[in-house]
Order: C-alpha cells, then sequence, then structure tokens
C-alpha cells in the first residue's frame, strides 16, 4: 500500500497519512519506503535515449556543477565542473535537475538530443532558502530544525550608523542589543534570548567567514569605576564595531544553541555568522561606490527649569559672585534652588574680573541654551568603494572604505580605514583555494570619558545651572597658564568641560586583521573535505593624559597600554552527501577544531609629571607603575554531524562534539578530562503530508533539543596562585578567591519548539518559535564567609531558565505589475529568565552578582527571581504602602528592597516598505515592555532643583503625601510643611533607587529611507549598472517617559557594560543622511 | 575508492589523535601573572598597607563617629546616635580576615622555605596574627578563629566560633612563642626593604609583640581566668629581661606613610571632600583640645573663622544637621602619621594605668604619664609646651582621684591612638573613662558594646552563626563578650 502514495501529486488518502504519522516514530521509516519505492521501479523498462548538455545559471550563464539529477525520481548522476552531463534515459521520462539554492527543473525527453541547455534560476526567498548555519554549511531552510533569521547587508546600509549592529535592532526576533553609551565608538552588547549566564558573558558569538570573532568582541575600556572614581572609564571600541557593513552580504542569526550546537559553548548564546561580499559571478569586472553622509543632533534633553538661579536651598534671596555688599558669597553650589529671574540685578560672574566681586550689579537672568552650546552637530561620512571581477576559475573582491566621524563634544571623534579583499581559485577540478583578509585601522586623537566623574563632559553639564553663559568657559587656561592653571569660574570641583575635550585626551591607534585561508577538496560529488585557518588579531595602543591642575590629577597624570589580542582557529570539515535515493537522503559531517585565544597588555601609568603639558614617561616625578597581564586558553574539539531527510518531508539531524578546554586543565592534577555533548533536531514539512487549502502554501513543524558543554572563557581559575602586588618591591598576596581544583565543565540544554507557516503562494509568511532553556552548572564565583580566610570560592553551581515566544511576520501585500509594491514585516519577542537554583550554602540568601549605580544598588540572584533583578534602598512604607515620613521628609528603608528588572519582557520591530517603479520607501519602528532603568542624570538635577519638576512649592513649601508613625501601629497623615529644595533633595535623593528608577519602555521610528534608482534606460547612457540616491534618517522619534536623555543605554563599566542604571549618559542623537551608491 | 576509503581513515585518525593532543593544555592553564609559591617576606609589605588602609578607612568612618572625633553631616549615618546599620559591620569582618590569610601564610611560608632567618618571620607572623585576631574579637566577640583562614587548605568554608576566653588564651600563648622565636633568629639584613615597619630590625619586633601582650593584659586584666595580671608583673618586673618592650618613641610600630607608591598616604589622592567633605570635629574632640591649649590642634583642625576652632554637636536629633566647624585639616591627606599599630605613647599610658591600679608594684604612675605625654607630642613633631603639663586637664594634682587620673590618662591616650583602628572604642568600653557627651539625639541609646556579626556570615556561615548567636544572648550591639564590664 504504501508505495502507491505518490506526495507530491497532491493524492494524500487520508488513511496513509495516518499510517505515515505512525511510521514517522519508526527509526526504520526511511528504508522500508525506499526498498518499496524501488519494487515499483522495476516495472519501468522501455526504450533508451541519449541525452547530453549543460546546465547553467539562467542569470549569469556561468556552468552549474554538482546538480542533481534525477530521471523519473531516481538520482541518476550529477553535473561535472563544466556543468556538463550526459544521460541514457527511457523515452518519456521526466527529468529532474536540482541543486540547493535553485529552482528546481523539470523537462521530458521523449527523443535524443546532444545539445540541451538547461538554464537553473536562482530561488527567490521561497520555500528551498539556503541560509548558512554553523560552520558555514549551507542547508535549505525547510530542513532546518531551529529557528534562524537572516538579515541581509542591504537591510544593514539602509540608514547606516557608527556601529553596523545597531541595524539589527527591530530586524530580529529574539534580539537585543546593550548600548555601551560610551560614546563614538559605542561598543554594543548582542545578547539573544536573555541573559542566563552568572559569569556575565552573554553576548552572542560573532563568526566572520568562518573566523570567530572572538578576540576582539571584548570591549576595550580603561579606567575605574564609573561613578566619583579617580579615572573614568573610556570606550575604546570591539572589533565588532569595526566591521563595514557594506562588505557584509547577510548575517545569519542562530538563536539557540540547537542551532549553534556545533560551536561549542561559545555558541550557547547563540551566533551571528556574517558572510562577507565575494567577488561577483559571472566574469567581468565591476565597480560599486558608496557615499554616506550622517549629521546628528542631540534628539532628546532633560525637561530642564529655566526660572530659578544657582543656589544652595535657603539661598533664595540674593545671588552674589564673591562676598559683596549684598552678602556672603553664593557662587560654589551646582544648585539651582537661588533666587527666581525676575528682573533684579545682582552681582554676577564678569569674565575680566576672574574670581572677584564685579564692580557692577547685572541683571539676573537665565541662558536657556546654555547646555546646548557644548555640544556640537555630529557629523560621520563614511566612504567605500569595492571593485570585483572573476574569471572562469578566479573570483575576487576588493574594498576600501573610509570612515571619518565628529562627535557632538567637541574635539571627540575617531576616523578608520578599512580594507578588505578575497580571493577564490578553483585550482583543479577538485581543488579550490579562498582567502579573505580584512585590514583594519582605527585612530582617535580623543575619546570621551564616560561616566559620573570629574573627568566626564555630563558630569559638567548636570553642573551647569541656569543662569551661567557657556561663552564664560571658553578659555579653559588663564592666560599665560597654559595646562597650568584652569579657568573654573565657579567651583574647583568641576574641571572646564573645554578641558575635557581639548587637554584630557585619550588616543587611540589600533590596527586589526582578520583573515583566513580554505582549501576545499573534492574528492568525488559527495565527499569533501575543507581545510581552514583563521586569524583574528589586533593591537590596540592607547595613551591617556591629564594636564596639571585638574581636579583628580593636580600634577599630571600619563598612562600608555598596549593591547595585543589574538586568535587563531584551526578547523578541517569533512562532509559527506548521500542524494542517490530520491526519497531517502542522508549525509554527515566530521570536523574538528583547534583554538588559540591569547590577551596580552602592558600597561604603565604615572600620576605624577614633573614639568607641565609634556606626556611621557621620562617625565613622571615618581615611579611608573606597572601591570602587564597575560591571559591564554585553548580548545580542542572534535565533531560530528548527521543529517537524513526522507522525501524531502521529513528532515533529522543529529550532533555530537567533544571537546578538551585548556581552561580546565589542571596544573595539579596535570591532565585535561574531554567532554560530550549531543544535540537533534528534525524539521516535519506539514503541507507535503496533509492536503491543505490552496491558499496555504507551505507549513513547517519543526523541533529540536541541544546540549552544550563549555570550559569557560577565563583561564586559571583552578589552581591556587599568588598575585604580585603592584607597586611593592618583590610584592605578593594570598587571592581572596579560591579555585576550584576540581572544576569541570558547564552545561547549557535548550528545548525549542517552531512553526512556519506561508500563504498565498508564500506572500504571507508567519514563523513562530517557542523555547525552553536551562543553563546549568555554571563555572562562576560565588561569596563565602571571610572567615575562611577568602572572599570568594570558584565553583560549578547554579540553575537559571529562560524561555520565550518569537514571532515573526512577513507580508508582500501589493506586487503590482505596474511597479507599485507594498510589504510589511514585523517580529515580536517575550521572554522571561528565572533563577532555579543556587550555587550558595544557603539558597534563601541572594547571589550577589554586581553592584550598580555606584555602589547604590546591587544586581543580585534570588531564588524564584528573574536574572538581572535590581536591589537598592527605597521609601519606607506602612502596610497600606503609604510612605512614612518623619520632620516632614521621607524615609527610607533599612535594607534593600526590589527594585525592578532592567530586561524587557517584551519587545518588537515593525516595519514597512513601499516601492513605485525607481522610488522605494522603508520605515521601521521598534519598541521594548517590561523593564526599568535608574537614573543618576534625574536624580542629581532633582538634587539640585535643576528639572521643571523641582519648581512646585518653591515659594510656600510643600506637606509630602504621606503618614507619620505615631508609635503603636498607629499612622496620621503627614501635615509637617517643608521647603521645596529639602523635599525634592530627599525624596529624589541618589540613595532613593526606588523614587529614580523609571520605565525603559519605548517606541522609536528607529529607520526611515527614501531612494530613487535611476530607470534602466538613463544607466545605459551613464554606462552604469546601478545608481541611487537615498536620504536616509535613523533614531528619528522617540516615544518614551525616560526622564534623561535616551532609555536605550548601558553604563560602561570597568567590568564592562553595566545595565540598569544611566551614570550620567551621553545624549544620544537624532540621524539624517544621504546616500549615494553607484556600480559599474 | 578503496584508497579514498583509507585517506578518509588516515585523515580521520590523525585529526583524533593530533586534536585529543592536549599536552600542553596544562602549561597554557599555568598562570603566567602570578607565582605558585612565596616568600615570607614578600607577603609582609603588601599585607600591613593593606590592613592599615582598612583600618584607617573604617576609624575614619565609624570609630571616629562613637567616639566623637568627628560628626557626620550625613543625615543617614547615625553612627554618632549609636545606631549601626547591620550592612555596616562586615568591612572590617572582610579584611581583617582576608588579612589574616596573609599573616598566617607567613608563617606557613616561612616553615616550609626555612630560608635564613624563618624563626625570626615565624614571630613576625605571630606577632600580626595577634594583632589582626584581637581587632576581631574586640570587635564581635565568640568569632571564628581556630578553624579561621583554612577555606583553601582544608577546604574548610565555614568554621566554628571560638569563644573570646579560648581565644585570648591562644594569642598569649602566640606572643610567647613570638617571643622565643625572635629571640632565637635575626631577619635576614638584605630583607631589610621588605619590611616596611621595623626595616628588618629584629629586636624591634620583638618589643612590638610584648608591647602588644601588654595592651591585650590589660584589656583582660579584670578577668581572673587567664592569670593577666600576674603576667603583666612578669613582663614589667619579675622578667622584664626576658621581655623586651619598647623603650622610646623610635621603638612605635607606625608605619610611616610617604606620598609615594607603595607606602603612599591613603587619602594622598582623594579630593578633598571626599576626605573632610561631610563630616567635621566634634565639640568633645575640639573643646578639650582648645582647654589644654595643645599645640597638635593646629595640625588636625581647620579653622572654621579666622582664629578660632569649633566643634559640633555629635548625637544630634535626626533631620537637624548642624553646620560644618573645624574639618579635618588637608593636610592630613599626605600626612605620614597616619599609619600608627602600637605606639610608645600608649605603652606608657598602659604602664600608667597598670601602676594606678596597683597591677605593677614598682612602676610610677606620674612617670610613665608624663612618658606617654612627651611620646605622643613627639609623634606628631610638636614639642611639648612647658605649661602643657601643669594644666589642669592634664597633670596629676593631689586633690585627684585614681579615677580622676585614670580618665587624664585616658583622655591623652585617646588623642594617641587618633587614626589607630578602634583602639579608642575598645578602650573606652573597657573604661568608660572618658566624659563623651550625651547628643539629643541619643534618645536613650546606649554606646555599643560589639558590632553585630556581618550579614554575610549570617548568611553563609548559618548553623555556626547560629550557636555562636545563641551563646552570646543574640547578635545585638549591647551582648556582651566575654571581657566586656556591664556598664
Amino acid at each position: 500500500m504504501l508505495n502507491k502514495i505518490k506526495w507530491r501529486n497532491g493524492d494524500k488518502p487520508f488513511q496513509t497519512k495516518l499510517i505515515w504519522l505512525a511510521l514517522l516514530s519508526s527509526p526504520f521509516v526511511g528504508t522500508i519506503h525506499a526498498s518499496a519505492f524501488n519494487a515499483e521501479n522495476a516495472f519501468m523498462v522501455q526504450q533508451t535515449i541519449k541525452v547530453t548538455g549543460k546546465v547553467i545559471d539562467a542569470n549569469d550563464n556561468q556552468p552549474l556543477s554538482n546538480v542533481s539529477i534525477q530521471v523519473n525520481g531516481k538520482a541518476a548522476t550529477s553535473t561535472k565542473v563544466d556543468g556538463s552531463f550526459a544521460l541514457d534515459i527511457p523515452a518519456g521520462a521526466e527529468v529532474r535537475f536540482n541543486l540547493i539554492g535553485y529552482e528546481p527543473f523539470v523537462q521530458k525527453y521523449t527523443q535524443a538530443s546532444s545539445t540541451v541547455t538547461i538554464r537553473l534560476n536562482e530561488s527567490s526567498q521561497d520555500i528551498d532558502e539556503v541560509v548558512v548555519t554553523a560552520l558555514g554549511i549551507k542547508r535549505e531552510q525547510k530542513a532546518l530544525g531551529y529557528a534562524v533569521s537572516t538579515v541581509s547587508g542591504e537591510q544593514l546600509t539602509d540608514a547606516i550608523s557608527n556601529n553596523w549592529s545597531d541595524a539589527l535592532v527591530g530586524k530580529v526576533a529574539g534580539l537585543n542589543v546593550t548600548k555601551s553609551n560610551g560614546g563614538p565608538l559605542g561598543s554594543n552588547e548582542i545578547v539573544l534570548r536573555g541573559e542566563t549566564s552568572f559569569s556575565g558573558d552573554n553576548s552572542a558569538l560573532i563568526v566572520i567567514d568562518g573566523v570567530v570573532m572572538e578576540a576582539g568582541k571584548r570591549m576595550t575600556t580603561t579606567g575605574q569605576s564609573n561613578y566619583l572614581s579617580d579615572d573614568s572609564p573610556v570606550d575604546f571600541g570591539s572589533s565588532l564595531s569595526d566591521i563595514n557593513p557594506d562588505d557584509i552580504e547577510s548575517i545569519t542569526v542562530l538563536k539557540g544553541p540547537a542551532a549553534s550546537a556545533l560551536y561549542g559553548y561559545r555558541g550557547a548564546n547563540g551566533a551571528l555568522i556574517i558572510t562577507t561580499k565575494q567577488g561577483k559571478k559571472g566574469g567581468g569586472f565591476g565597480v560599486s561606490v558608496n557615499s554616506n553622509t550622517t549629521f546628528g543632533t542631540i534628539n532628546k534633553w532633560p525637561d530642564y527649569q529655566y526660572e530659578y538661579g544657582q543656589g544652595d536651598i535657603g539661598q533664595d534671596l540674593y545671588y552674589s559672585y564673591g562676598q559683596s555688599e549684598d552678602g556672603s558669597s553664593t557662587l560654589s553650589t551646582s544648585s539651582a534652588w537661588g533666587p527666581k529671574f525676575d528682573g533684579q540685578m545682582f552681582y554676577q560672574y564678569d569674565p575680566a574680573y576672574y574670581r572677584e566681586v564685579a564692580p557692577n550689579r547685572t541683571l539676573w537672568k537665565a541662558y536657556p541654551n546654555n547646555r546646548k552650546d557644548f555640544f556640537t552637530t555630529d557629523l560621520t561620512a563614511t566612504n567605500s568603494v569595492s571593485i570585483s571581477g572573476s574569471t572562469d576559475k578566479t573570483s575576487a573582491r576588493f574594498a576600501y572604505t573610509n570612515v571619518y566621524n565628529s562627535w557632538i563634544i567637541p574635539n571627540m571623534g575617531y576616523n578608520r580605514n578599512s580594507i578588505a579583499g578575497n580571493l577564490t581559485n578553483q585550482l583543479t577540478e577538485k581543488l579550490s583555494f579562498s582567502t579573505k583578509i580584512n585590514y583594519n585601522h582605527r585612530g582617535s586623537d580623543n575619546l570621551p570619558n564616560s561616566g559620573y566623574n570629574n573627568q566626564s563632559y555630563m558630569y559638567f553639564i548636570r553642573g551647569v545651572v541656569p543662569n551661567w553663559d557657556s561663552r564664560w568657559f571658553e578659555d579653559n587656561w588663564r592666560p599665560n597658564e597654559y595646562g597650568i592653571t584652569q579657568t573654573t569660574p565657579f567651583s574647583n570641583l568641576l574641571d572646564n568641560p573645554r578641558t575635557m575635550s581639548y587637554d584630557m585626551i585619550n588616543s587611540q591607534n589600533k590596527h586589526q586583521v582578520i583573515g583566513n585561508l580554505q582549501a576545499d577538496y573534492k574528492f568525488t560529488p559527495e565527499l569533501s573535505i575543507m581545510l581552514r585557518g583563521g586569524l583574528d588579531f589586533s593591537y590596540d595602543q592607547r595613551t591617556q593624559s591629564r594636564p596639571f591642575d585638574t581636579y583628580k590629577y593636580a600634577f599630571g597624570y600619563y598612562r600608555e597600554q598596549g593591547v595585543y589580542n589574538q586568535e587563531v582557529n584551526t578547523d578541517f570539515l569533512l562532509t559527506y552527501n548521500n542524494q542517490r535515493h530520491d526519497d531517502f537522503k542522508f549525509g554527515g559531517n566530521l570536523g574538528g577544531a583547534m583554538l588559540v585565544n591569547v590577551y596580552d597588555r602592558e600597561d604603565g601609568w604615572t600620576r605624577l609629571l614633573s614639568v607641565p603639558n609634556e606626556y611621557n614617561f621620562s617625565n613622571s616625578a615618581t615611579l611608573v607603575t606597572y601591570d602587564p597581564y597575560l591571559s591564554k586558553y585553548a580548545v580542542n574539539s572534535l565533531y560530528g554531524m548527521a543529517n537524513g531527510s526522507y522525501i524531502d518531508v521529513l528532515f533529522l539531524d543529529a550532533t555530537l562534539r567533544v571537546d578538551w578546554a585548556s581552561t580546565l586543565a589542571s596544573p595539579k592534577k596535570g591532565n585535561v578530562k574531554p567532554f560530550f555533548y549531543p544535540s537533534v533536531n528534525a524539521s516535519l514539512v506539514l503541507s507535503d503530508i496533509f492536503e491543505l487549502p490552496e491558499e496555504i502554501s507551505f507549513w513547517k513543524f519543526r523541533a529540536s533539543a541541544a546540549g552544550v558543554g563549555g570550559g569557560g572563557k577565563r583561564p586559571y581559575l583552578n589552581s591556587y596562585t599568588y598575585p604580585r602586588a603592584t607597586n611593592f618591591p618583590g610584592g605578593a598576596f594570598n587571592p581572596t578567591s579560591i579555585p576550584d581544583e576540581n572544576l569541570t565543565f558547564e552545561n547549557k540544554i535548550s528545548y525549542e519548539l517552531g512553526s512556519e507557516f506561508r500563504m498565498f503562494r508564500n506572500r504571507a509568511k508567519i514563523d513562530v518559535t517557542v523555547y525552553k532553556g536551562f543553563n546549568i552548572n555554571q563555572i562562576i564565583e560565588t561569596p563565602i564567609d571571610p572567615s575562611s580566610g577568602y572572599r570568594n570560592q570558584i565553583i560549578n553551581g547554579g540553575k537559571v531558565s529562560n524561555q520565550g515566544i518569537e514571532i515573526e511576520l512577513n507580508g508582500d501585500i501589493i506586487k503590482k505589475p505596474d511597479g507599485f509594491s507594498w510589504s510589511m514585516f514585523g517580529n515580536y519577542t517575550a521572554f522571561d529568565t528565572k533563577i532555579e537554583e543556587l550555587p550558595v550554602m544557603d539558597e534563601e540568601k541572594p547571589l550577589v552578582l554586581s553592584t550598580i549605580y555606584g555602589s547604590r544598588g546591587t544586581v543580585e540572584a534570588r531564588l524564584g527571581g528573574r536574572f538581572g533583578d535590581m536591589y537598592g534602598l527605597g521609601y519606607k512604607r506602612n502596610e497600606a504602602g503609604q510612605i512614612i515620613y518623619s520632620s516632614g521628609l521621607p524615609d527610607y528603608t533599612d535594607d534593600v528592597i526590589f527594585i525592578g528588572n532592567p530586561n524587557p519582557r517584551q519587545k518588537f520591530g515593525i516595519g514597512t516598505s513601499l516601492g513605485y517603479k525607481n522610488v522605494r520607501f522603508n520605515i521601521l519602528f521598534d519598541g521594548q515592555f517590561g523593564g526599568v532603568g535608574y537614573s543618576l542624570t534625574h536624580a542629581v538635577l532633582m538634587e539640585e532643583g535643576k528639572l521643571r519638576k523641582s519648581i512646585p512649592g518653591r515659594y510656600n513649601g510643600i506637606i509630602g503625601n504621606g503618614v507619620v508613625d505615631n508609635g503603636n501601629g498607629v499612622y496620621t497623615p503627614n501635615t509637617t510643611v517643608v521647603a521645596a529644595g529639602d523635599y525634592y533633595r530627599r525624596h529624589f535623593n541618589r540613595d532613593n533607587i526606588e523614587s529614580n528608577t523609571f520605565s525603559t519602555d519605548f517606541v522609536k521610528l528607529r529607520e526611515a529611507r527614501l531612494d530613487y534608482t535611476l530607470p534602466k534606460d538613463m544607466l545605459s547612457k551613464l554606462k552604469a549598472n546601478k545608481v541611487t540616491v537615498g536620504i536616509y534618517g535613523r533614531d528619528l522619534l522617540v516615544f518614551s517617559n525616560w526622564p534623561a536623555f535616551d532609555p536605550e543605554f548601558g553604563s560602561l563599566n570597568s567590568s564592562g557594560v553595566e545595565k540598569g542604571g544611566e551614570i550620567a549618559q551621553f545624549p544620544s542623537t537624532r540621524n539624517f543622511g544621504l546616500n549615494l551608491s553607484l556600480s559599474f | 575508492m578503496k584508497f579514498k576509503f583509507n585517506l578518509i581513515i588516515a585523515i580521520a585518525t590523525l585529526c583524533v589523535t593530533t586534536w585529543s593532543c592536549t599536552g600542553d593544555f596544562v602549561d597554557i592553564n599555568t598562570n603566567p601573572n602570578e607565582s605558585a609559591k612565596v616568600s615570607p617576606q614578600a607577603l609582609i609589605g603588601p599585607t600591613l598597607y593593606k590592613t592599615l588602609a582598612a583600618n584607617l578607612d573604617r576609624n575614619m568612618r565609624i570609630n571616629n563617629e562613637l567616639m566623637q572625633v568627628t560628626v557626620t553631616t550625613n543625615n543617614n549615618l547615625e553612627f554618632h546616635r549609636y545606631e549601626v546599620r547591620a550592612t555596616e559591620t562586615e568591612h572590617m569582618w572582610r579584611n581583617w580576615y582576608v588579612e589574616l590569610t596573609n599573616i598566617r601564610d607567613i608563617y606557613t611560608s616561612a616553615g616550609v622555605g626555612q630560608q635564613s632567618g624563618y624563626k625570626a618571620y615565624q614571630g613576625v607572623s605571630r606577632i600580626l596574627d595577634v594583632w589582626v585576631s584581637s581587632m576581631l574579637t574586640d570587635m564581635y566577640g565568640d568569632v571564628p578563629y581556630f578553624e579561621s583562614n583554612l577555606g583553601y587548605k582544608e577546604l574548610n568554608r565555614t568554621p566554628v566560633y571560638d569563644k573570646q576566653i579560648d581565644i585570648y588564651r591562644d594569642l598569649f600563648l602566640k606572643l610567647e612563642q613570638a617571643n622565643q622565636l625572635l629571640s632565637e633568629d635575626e631577619l635576614p639584613e638584605s630583607h631589610q626593604n621588605m619590611d616596611p615597619l621595623f626595616a628588618g630590625n629584629t629586636a624591634k619586633w620583638r618589643k612590638f609583640g610584648n608591647s602588644l601582650y601588654l595592651r591585650l593584659l590589660l584589656r583582660v586584666s579584670h578577668k581572673p581566668e587567664l592569670d593577666a595580671v600576674l603576667k603583666i608583673r612578669e613582663i614589667v618586673e619579675t622578667k622584664s629581661s626576658q621581655y623586651p618592650i619598647m623603650s622610646s618613641h623610635d621603638d612605635s610600630a607606625i608605619l610611616y606613610f610617604t606620598t609615594q607608591e607603595p607606602y603612599i598616604n591613603p587619602y594622598m589622592n582623594s579630593r578633598e571632600i571626599d576626605f573632610n567633605g561631610n563630616k567635621g570635629y566634634s565639640h568633645f574632640f575640639i573643646e578639650n583640645l582648645i582647654a589644654m591649649a595643645d599645640p597638635r590642634l593646629s595640625l588636625w583642625a581647620t579653622q572654621p573663622t579666622l582664629g578660632s576652632y569649633l566643634g559640633m554637636q555629635s548625637g544630634y536629633p535626626r533631620g537637624q544637621v548642624p553646620e560644618r566647624l573645624s574639618t579635618f585639616h588637608p593636610s592630613l591627606m599626605t600626612s605620614s602619621r597616619l599609619g600608627n599599630i602600637l605606639n610608645y605613647a600608649e605603652l606608657q599610658f598602659i604602664l600608667a594605668e597598670c601602676a594606678l591600679k596597683g597591677i605593677t608594684y614598682s612602676a610610677d604612675a606620674w612617670q610613665h604619664y608624663q612618658n606617654g605625654v612627651n611620646s605622643a607630642m613627639q609623634i606628631w613633631g610638636v614639642e611639648l609646651p612647658a605649661t602643657y603639663l601643669s594644666n589642669e586637664r592634664v597633670g596629676f594634682f593631689p586633690t585627684d582621684t585614681n579615677e580622676s587620673k585614670l580618665k587624664k590618662i585616658h583622655l591623652q591616650k585617646y588623642y594617641s591612638l587618633f587614626f589607630t583602628d578602634f583602639q579608642q572604642w575598645y578602650e573606652y568600653r573597657r573604661t568608660r573613662a572618658l566624659d563623651l557627651i550625651q547628643g539629643p539625639g541619643l534618645e536613650g541609646r546606649k554606646m555599643p558594646v560589639r558590632m553585630t556579626y556581618p550579614l554575610i556570615t549570617q548568611a553563609l556561615n548559618k548553623d555556626n552563626y547560629d550557636e555562636a548567636s545563641a551563646r552570646m544572648g543574640g547578635n545585638t550591639p549591647n551582648s556582651l563578650m566575654w571581657w566586656q564590664p556591664a556598664n
């Protein structure tokens, strides 16, 4: 009975469906059916004819090799390298030509022929869509048992950004980009499906053309904490931001461990597989030029007040710069609780009378643009040219890109030059070589200090009061005292902003090379091997200098750093593909990889210079502190994948990987143990099983389960060693963390179910994925009772789960022959995490993962809580939830309380594209809901009376809304009047985390682009292939209740990006740009 | 085909063997930045400095507020109102125990290497061990001691709490041992620069150890169990030749901070506002100095208005923050004198108290007291003013009772312990011999007599904590430890 089922012709009796489904669970399904099918074919004996010819690409007429040819549904042969084939077939047989990435072609032959030319069309994004998966293996999307999303290069360059990864926002369900908010280089961290690792390393793996970009992914900062520390963090950028989006062909986002299991633990957080552009196929030569110029202006300011001027609480009767006849001086406060601007005359600052009382009173007035005056327009120019060409054996591409950026703070910005080249050569029929190389140089004369600290620009900006004129700060050194005495008209606590931008220098000079060399050898059409070596290395030289007379460094500062990063990956992949049976296909891969990662930092600094304005170690007046650091780890792996498919309806993959990680090698025991982990996934094309209404063109169901193990990226955690005591001659100390000499691998397990559904001849698509994962046995550092002699211990433990749903929608709503088209796409993610087990001795107690907001709050893992939950002080409340007041001011809690979680619960992106003939218009909105963040900017501005909401009550005082504790459990309403300044300063004191925490929900008009492509007839006159002119905008509108600049932020800290708190964030910009692209 | 099959097998074999060849992984995972072994002299400088920096930090934050040296203007810091939040008691627990690991490792590593002078290093380790352990037990009462600091060596991450009397008994044993070890061996001359305290002078270490012995003996001299009184007599009188003690200011255990790394004054690079911006001196501290016409006042304090010094009210009512008056003099940020451990002046005040109380027979309280006053001035580089000892708040007068003499000794001792961990508070808790002012904000609260066990040990060493806490009658600031007299 089975052999009568014709799957593809729509004859699908209901009974057979049931039998078929029953057989799904049988591992023998393939063999049973295959043998049955052969029996049927035995009856087909007819006259034989000879057909020979060639298969070519319909687009560029290039021969296509390895096209599988089926005769009457049975695999017969495949084409050679030159695309030729020869067949002996029964007359009238149906011949089917099949190649991944192309639409199949079917033809009946009744007569012999020797001049057949078959043209295969590349498949558009249809059911047989081909995607690049882990290790660069190309697969049909319908065969995959896990979710992938693909982003095209175009989508990244529509509205170009300083960091190309910004352009991923809103386009991929489940992808979250956390910004460092650290300046023009704007390092980003890409997190897929939420954070689950206690180690703090939750970002996705980045792979460029098979080269893992691990070495340069590390966010490179210097400095200490972001809150009132000696030195502020500087974002020196990660290599990730140096990738030129114009060179990117496409990005495949592998969201879960099932998709990236072959990458091992580094892929456990998902992976972004970047494929760069290749030499143009089809012979000949092409040049393309792409030019972008973007202007950025600040798009959102806090709601400042310009009604009251400088003065501390209680100093609202008069203003006096210096002790004058009006009274004692009120000049040195950063607060704006002073007198109202009411047309009065006061003794005010006059640059001609620096630090002295001016002879005359002047009008008491506000300068409403004084904060804006300290910023300029951001300008970014990105220009690239690429040349590509090919012969029949060789193809090559070469591209050069220059990026010039001048940032919103004067004298800040960077310059980047990149060269990308690749070459592919088919040496013989069986052997080909290819190489890709990317060189980047990034230089900057000055990058900003971030955080809340005297050296950071935003620290000054928050100190600005309404009655200051920005021009008073223009000459930042006293006359004839350049680099010796600063002009600080008001407070010595505030360095002059011009000193920060022109004289406190953080410079960078970074070289980076990413490249690979690859050889492919085909033993037979079914069996091939690939050998590859990949290298990612960079050397980053930085200097930091601070002049004399700055608040933190009275006698200057100079630091030099050299950071060498290197990762070498060597791998091979043996591929076997058996397509001999039409209905049962199978294949497999066997691979191995060796990885070595090196981080080597030289670091020296002096805090005392002899002569001003001379920045070198010869000029040091004290010992130069030298603090080098070297770390290295290696992983060897072997892995295999087996895949099988049954009549292109059921697909099954299984992988197994074994790793040896140097981080688990024990110096004490002298060995390293391997660890194994498997994954399995399946895809079932339901639309080929069930008879469905015509409108439904495709329906697929998929499921996967995967485990990945890993040894972590931090070396040296399993042996006891003594760190060097910096600056102590021959000094050492005991480690404060106890190593785990039995350290073993960590494990991440995930399950995923999904379905893809397409209607109306694939014009409407919906893809839904649900997942659940567990991150267990993590290698973490947990606190222990210090009476053990140590603060922390390294252990394996903990369990964090994540779960969520991802929906992607696509619709080609109108596609008219007259050229009008309208399409929409959208994506939606809801996700959550939960702490299921804690690796501490007492599970009731929290595990403090980090301190945030300048040590005012903590990120704690508590049993049952979400990952990233934040704790801090809040209002003391009675049982009814009313705020308790003492002396008219609110009380704070004695202990930390739950504040919220910075991770949004839901994210979405929605976009539309309209086209008419040569005009195209795109627009993208995205948003997030369910997260909160602390705003130090808000806290400080409220403490200092600088926001409009600090105005009510300035004359009559305020009675806070709450109760007073009368003891013995009785609460009566608060009736005490307090001064507005005292009231706001107490309510919004930066220690009160609760009152300064706000929702980070937002909707942004993220991208918009309008472009015009010259019509074909004009192009031929210009001898061009394509000419497009476009205008675009990025981050045009922000809808949010966030009180500071931008609800999307991170705060750079010594250890990386701190989430959930904005510590004097930089303004973000609204960008407009012009794009011109030409290709010949 | 057969050939190819063989080739595949060959490649596969090659791969498996190469890829699993991980012989150098152990080398790769051997930390190149850090050393697997350590010498005793490498540990001394860093641990002394870090302990002193931690002490100074909390001396400024907690001791000075409790002991009316300073008064904070931060409404949320309530030490001066005798309220100590649960989160405040962790810093010392954490720092002292971590440094104790280094200190005990000096003993261990000296014993392992047995280089020349190793016994002297063991003696040094014992003294520092007693110094830090005594600060711990005097602050909290029963604390982990015999099982502490074995988190790595014996994998004991939840040590039991030991009784204070047992700890003191062992501290005395360790000091006996140190005295013995230091009499048998010398610190090597070539290690001079590794010892920031005495530059390798073994004799001075020995004197420091025995002087520390006297500090602790006197602290428990009112308890009969450990025969402290007899031991004091032995050290001072009957067996003094076997127990050399500090004989001049030069013998003082002070780590002189510099303006250069590594022994830099921890406040050298602070902002002035962080150093003194949120506190001022208390009325008690300033008023006594003014009354005694003490020459140290101008070194220590700023003048809020020209020519006059003023202090703030300690224990002010919640919300009624007074104005900051005299504050820490900014020159203290670069001063070399903030690294005091135990100075000759303190020893003289100890001896004076012993004489006054009749613990010792031969010594003269007045003489020792004068030596102490003199030396305390010497520490700060000032001359003893001619009239100082005849000031009514300084000198011993015939009308003085023993109690008032004791108060005078302790007032001087209080100033000699300026910037010295928690000694002012420990001494006050023992003697109550200072007329601290009771502010209106105290609302009947009493001076805490201990710090509560920090949350971190409550959470992570729960069973042992529960046991110790029950033994003490609850983990409160008013629970009495073994030597603590009831108020």
